[in-house]
């Protein structure tokens, strides 16, 4: 092996383990990936936005932003709603005056507001009376609103704590109040003892204003514990089921290599599809689905080796002393395969996480409580089809999928290199 | 037992396991295409039920099931559909697409392994020990969307999406392609130098025979089996590959149709999509394990 060669297992191996280091500690280094800010919308990479939830709910003796002194700066502009539904397939716009407008132009900071709140921006453009209506304007969403703001004036809103960190007083334009709330959008700058309190995105934002950096990092999670768990599963299963093979031998040996071919030859991604539209995709079914579809091979390799150690003499002298079958198999039979099943492990992770990943992004991927949980094959999925006509929010794509590449590069590549360590004959050509 | 009587008993046995293991799966599944929405009135169930074939004993509505696949009468759940009418038109877009993904991977993957093997030690030869792990280690769903994003819309050369001309081909069937092909030319590379070294070809060479002769006449011959074993599976490959890419580009194939109709729940369909994939599968496997034992007779004797 050459020095540069070296070098670039080093690399491999140092861009891996900052990725797993990365998503292992994400709570601590990216912010909360659900805290949605739809006003925001999908902003490029390095952008600052004012660190404040959807909604800010100030009371007197509730805890506090934190700090002594807290100073939001509101927007109280006009907000004007306009009443979007859908009419035999066409546009209707009734606008605040309870009267129909037949065009509406829709600026950035346009939001739209359905039965369950905030849905996100409108994004700029122009609506149209009678015309085709607007993506998020169909049969299951027949009607929403549309809130445009004026900005208006900025007050000031003062919150003073105590050293508990409670609320002890809230002043609004010189005028003490009990109790407060203030929409997430209408804050434009948040100052706690004088210091702005701002949010970076350091990927950006996702339409609904979700930081992309932390949801990468979180899908990264699911992705990453998907693979390792899945191929200890597939090494349990294959490694149990080769043994048994290759130490009981004859018919037996037969039928379960029989066994193995008919498996084989079945195209799992199918049956693993099937298998997530008729069950609740929860992880656990994740973690068996996956690792039953990778068994297979790990059965054959051990097998080969239970069958090639099998008569040799070690294995004769434990039998000679009586050891029952299941102390053999795992005191000396197992342990003397470990190398080869190292190295298809390491395989199988970057194997396991493209299926998981591509399940993800097929909109079949994990699921919790119903919501489906981000992983980077379903954060690539949402940034294709956020890209925009013109392809200007290629951040969206880019950011998941060059996470996702880079960590699959590494794996393959340490694979690739132990496998050429521990096999003299493969290594490609004698290169 | 011969070769050719194993692999032709194993085929049958394979497709039969599939077929048990989807049927029994849609089968014994809680949910239903019925169960998300609103509680649907008895009779209006049992009228679905009776027009789907469900209302029958199981081991009828299996062997029912195996021959509406077959001659593509199944009912789906969109009415007055058979899944040989969905389908029909989706699978000659897949076969079409599929076809040139796998000339594509047969042209550069091969190419590029003959090429170096020609100029051994040369750039390309290096390019190629290292350039294919980079594009082994990369998705279907990664290459696609970024080769949409970038030829597609930023560079505005080629359709990023749809169905069309050939030039909605290109980015389909290269997405399809790369990855396979980078495979298939390590492989090939392997075989070819472990052939160069051989008794024969030295004999070749000693008797005068020109660099492209023996290249492709004493060295590529004896090759070929492993390069032919890795193109049955990749055929199938191809099938199954195809799903994230007709997603990513809005191809009209069945792969998109898979995704959309195990949303939908629409399970016919999915039975009979992952069924006529099995025999897809099993076929292409059985053709290239024919064709190796057509090229090299010693895999007869095993």
């Amino acid at each position: 092996m050459t020095r540069g060669g070296l070098g670039a297992g080093w690399l491999s191996l140092a861009a891996l383990a900052l990725i797993v280091a990365l998503c292992a500690f994400a709570p601590w280094v990216a912010p909360e990936p659900d805290a949605l800010r739809p006003w925001l919308g999908a902003q490029p990479p390095g952008t600052r936005s004012v660190a404040v939830p959807l909604v800010v709910r100030l009371a007197v003796g509730a805890p506090g932003p934190g700090g002594r002194r807290a100073v939001y700066e509101v927007d109280e502009g006009e907000e004007r709603l306009y009443r979007c539904a859908l009419r035999r397939g066409r546009l209707e716009i009734i606008g605040p005056d309870a009267q129909p407008v037949g065009e509406l132009a829709l600026p950035p900071t346009a939001l739209i507001f359905g039965p369950g709140g905030c849905e996100g921006p409108a994004g700029p453009g122009v609506l149209r009376a009678g015309g085709a209506p607007p993506p998020w304007l169909h049969a299951a969403a027949p009607v929403r609103y549309v809130s445009i703001r004026d900005p208006g004036p900025l007050r000031s809103v003062v919150v003073e704590q105590d050293g508990a960190g409670r609320i002890a007083r809230i002043v609004r334009d010189g005028q003490p109040l009990e109790a407060l709330e203030i929409a997430g959008d209408r804050v434009r700058s948040l100052e706690i003892d004088g210091r702005a309190r701002t949010t970076l995105h350091l990927l950006g934002t996702d339409p609904l204003g979700r930081d992309l950096w932390a949801r990468t990092l979180y899908g990264g999670r699911l992705s990453l514990s998907v693979g390792v768990v899945a191929t200890l599963v597939a090494l349990v299963i294959g490694s149990l089921y080769g043994a048994i093979a290759g130490w009981r031998g004859g018919r037996t040996d037969a039928l379960m290599v029989a066994g193995i071919d008919v498996l084989d030859a079945i195209p799992f991604l199918f049956v693993v599809i099937l298998l997530m539209t008729v069950a609740d995709r929860s992880l656990l079914l994740f973690f068996a689905a996956l690792g039953c579809v990778q068994w297979l091979t790990t059965a054959r390799i051990v097998r080969a080796q239970v069958l090639a150690l099998a008569g040799r003499e070690f294995i004769l002298a434990a039998r000679a002393l009586g050891l029952p079958t299941w102390r053999i198999v795992l005191r000396h039979l197992l342990p003397n395969c470990l190398g080869p099943l190292l190295v298809f492990a390491a395989l199988t992770v970057p194997a396991v996480i493209v299926e998981e990943s591509f399940l993800s992004f097929i909109g079949l991927g994990v699921q919790h409580e119903g919501r489906p949980l981000d992983s980077w094959g379903a954060l690539i999925q949402q940034g294709l089809q956020a890209l925009g006509s013109d392809g200007s929010r290629s951040w969206l794509l880019l950011a998941p999928a060059s996470m996702l590449a880079v960590a699959l590069f590494a794996l393959h590549d340490l694979a690739e290199r132990a496998r050429q360590r521990l096999d003299p004959r493969a290594a490609g050509g004698g290169r | 037992m011969s070769f050719l009587a194993r692999r032709l008993l194993l085929a049958p046995c394979v497709l039969l396991v599939v077929a048990l293991a989807t049927f029994a799966m849609v089968r014994l599944a809680k949910g239903g295409p019925f169960d998300a929405e609103r509680e649907l009135p008895a009779e209006v169930k049992a009228a679905l039920a009776a027009r789907l074939g469900w209302d029958r004993p199981l081991p009828e509505q299996f062997l029912r099931t195996l021959v509406g696949v077959a001659d593509g009468s199944l009912p789906t759940l969109s009415p007055g559909q058979s899944v040989g009418a969905v389908l029909a038109p989706r699978a000659a877009v897949t076969a079409t697409l599929g076809a040139v993904a796998f000339a594509l991977v047969v042209v550069l993957g091969l190419g590029w392994a003959v090429l170096a093997t020609r100029w051994s030690g040369s750039a390309l030869d290096r390019a190629l020990t290292h350039g294919t792990i980079a594009c082994i280690a990369l998705p279907s769903f990664v290459i696609g969307p970024v080769l949409a994003w970038l030829v597609g819309v930023r560079l505005g050369w080629l359709p990023p999406l749809g169905w069309g001309g050939a030039a909605h081909l290109v980015l389909p069937a290269l997405t399809l392609a790369i990855v396979p092909a980078a495979r298939l030319a390590r492989l090939a590379r392997a075989a070819l130098a472990h052939e160069e070294h051989s008794d024969h070809v030295r004999t070749a060479r000693a008797k005068g025979c020109g660099p492209w002769r023996v290249l492709l006449q004493h060295i590529l011959r004896p090759a070929l089996p492993p390069v032919v074993a890795y193109l049955g599976p990749l055929a199938a490959w191809l099938l199954t590959g195809s799903v994230a890419v007709e997603l990513v580009f809005a191809v009209p194939g069945l792969g998109a149709e898979m995704v959309q109709a195990a949303i939908n729940r629409d399970h016919n369909l999915v039975l009979a999509l992952t069924l006529w994939f099995a025999l897809a599968v099993v076929a292409c496997n059985l053709l290239a394990d024919l064709a190796v034992a057509a090229l090299d007779p010693r895999v007869r004797l095993t």
